[in-house]
């Protein structure tokens, strides 16, 4: 009879203890870093379109450009992906934007992703959906 | 009772599984737990103070030229943020504000009265802004006894901050020489036009004449460096004479404002004979001095001159010109070139804001790019507890 009632304390106090554990869990270091990356690709992509110079790496092609101002811009463990859409949507041709090791986007569960629309280029309304992916690496 | 006895044994087993889990596994998840939230929580305070700083104007909106030439007070500052007033776009910094930061002549804000303007009591923290890469150069030049030509060779190498290259950066090496020829006074300016290679470095060389009577006095090479046309800096090279040792140069909105240093090891009076804003392209000459444009330890410790449109020159750089001795042990009087103003990127380019080493407790560092006077800076604010 003391066994069963030992045994009922301890799962009364095992699940007292894992639901404050529960209780008091914060959302998950993932869910944040994501948070961060969004931040820093919007911040890098927001300061290079505010230097006039991001419209000009797209639209006049100059992809070795773009990729260079986003790798000395980022964090140096942070690994990036860049692609760019036409307003349907439909994927721009052009070289791969990126850097880094990209199987950790695949392997890892904290990938960010951040839209930017550039509307044109000087005088045209040529709409372009950039979308840049970032991991820490 | 033996099944009494099996009883007992049994429920001494489950608990002393219980003592053993409260003992060493509950506090060990609640201490990972705490910490985790501890880190959370400064990450949080952290992103709410570099968003304050970064898009906050402060006010008095202009509180980092407010006080025009006169010596800057912290007390008039009644909110702080470093966002510029005139731009409307998010991340771009008013360099008045970012100077007050930095050892200023004119006058700095001390960390505890931003700190207290932040609100940020029961934490410490630190700002740092560097440039997007380091530049490492070597400068050598070589005259002719002459003093009518001389060879200039320079060497740099453009890295990332940790240490690896960056290749095909554009490094533009502006050579800045001073002319006298006898009853006149001219600089002049050679540029030219490096690509890093794939270890991220280049080199160059040029040579400099001039002819009839002109010699030339003091040469400075300033570079340039660009990558994809975005990221630039600025830092100069030269081998005659410290820098400091003339005057310290610090511009306030529009207004030119050049100070003595403190170190009064070279007492001669120091005249200025020219002043020029180049912008990498041109230059214009803003001042031809006159006797009145001198500095000296006596009654004229501090000159200064405004030049309506001077703030929109961004990026650009002064070049003065200075007759003075170089040194107590110099020799006579002669021409002595500064670039400049430098506030933001001395001490090798890097400006720190309480730059006191962190504890072994958590911080939090937040990173975001800015610019400040049209060029590229990473902002860093590291954060922790008191």
């Amino acid at each position: 009879m003391r066994v069963v009632e030992s045994i009922m304390a301890a799962l009364i106090v095992i699940s007292a203890v894992t639901f404050l554990y529960f209780f008091a869990s914060t959302p998950s270091s993932q869910a944040h870093d994501t948070s961060e990356l969004e931040k820093i690709g919007h911040n890098i992509l927001h300061d290079v379109d505010e230097q006039r110079l991001l419209a000009r790496y797209v639209y006049r092609s100059e992809w070795a450009n773009i990729t260079s101002a986003l790798v000395v811009s980022l964090p140096t463990n942070v690994y990036f992906n860049l692609s760019i859409y036409d307003i349907n949507h439909n994927p721009i041709n052009h070289p791969l934007i990126q850097y880094g090791d990209q199987q950790v986007f695949s392997s890892s569960a904290a990938v960010a992703s951040v839209t930017y629309i550039l509307p044109g280029y000087k005088t045209s309304y040529n709409p372009r959906i950039l979308v840049l992916k970032l991991v820490n690496g | 009772m033996t099944g009494e006895a099996y009883d007992y044994m049994m429920s001494a087993v489950v608990l002393g599984a219980i003592f053993t889990a409260a003992v060493f596994v509950v506090p060990s998840l609640s201490y990972v737990n705490l910490l985790y939230l501890d880190q959370q929580q400064l990450q949080n305070v952290a992103l709410s103070a570099i968003k304050t700083i970064l898009f906050d104007e402060g006010y008095p909106t202009n509180w980092g030229s407010m006080h025009g030439t006169n010596m800057f007070n912290e007390i008039d500052v009644k909110r702080f943020g470093l966002a510029a007033l005139s731009d409307p776009s998010l991340y771009v910094l008013d360099s008045n504000k970012v100077q007050r930061l930095a050892n200023n002549p004119m006058g700095n804000i001390s960390y505890a009265k931003v700190k207290e303007l932040l609100g940020l009591s029961g934490y410490d923290f630190s700002i740092i802004m560097r440039p997007l890469f380091n530049v490492d150069r070597s400068v050598d030049i070589q005259r002719a006894s002459n003093e009518q030509t001389a060879t200039i060779t320079w060497e740099t190498n453009v890295s990332r901050s940790d240490g690896h290259p960056v290749p095909k950066a554009i490094v533009y090496p502006t050579i800045i020489y001073a002319v006298d020829s006898g009853s006149s006074f001219e600089t002049r300016t050679v540029q030219s036009r490096n690509e890093t290679d794939s270890l991220g470095r280049c080199q160059g060389s040029a040579l400099v004449s001039v002819s009839g009577n002109a010699k030339i006095k003091d040469i400075i090479v300033v570079f340039r460096v660009t990558v994809a046309d975005r990221s630039t800096m600025v830092v100069s090279s030269q081998d005659t004479h410290d820098p400091d040792d003339i005057a310290k140069i610090n511009i306030v909105g529009d207004t030119i404002v050049l100070s003595l240093p403190e170190d009064m090891s070279n007492p001669e009076n120091r005249w200025i004979t020219n002043i020029q804003m180049y912008n990498f392209e041109t230059s214009i000459s803003l001042l031809n001095g006159t006797n009145k444009d001198t500095l000296n330890y006596g009654s004229n410790n501090v000159w200064n001159m405004t030049f309506s449109g001077l703030s929109g020159c961004d990026p650009g750089i002064l070049v003065l010109t200075f007759n003075t001795v170089l040194g107590p042990h110099e020799g006579g009087r002669t021409l002595a070139i500064l670039v400049g103003p430098w506030a933001l990127w001395n001490l090798g380019g890097i400006m720190r804001f309480n730059p006191v080493p962190v504890g072994s407790g958590a911080s939090a560092v937040v990173k975001r790019d800015v610019i400040i006077a049209g060029m590229a800076y990473v902002a860093e604010l590291r954060l922790w507890k008191t």
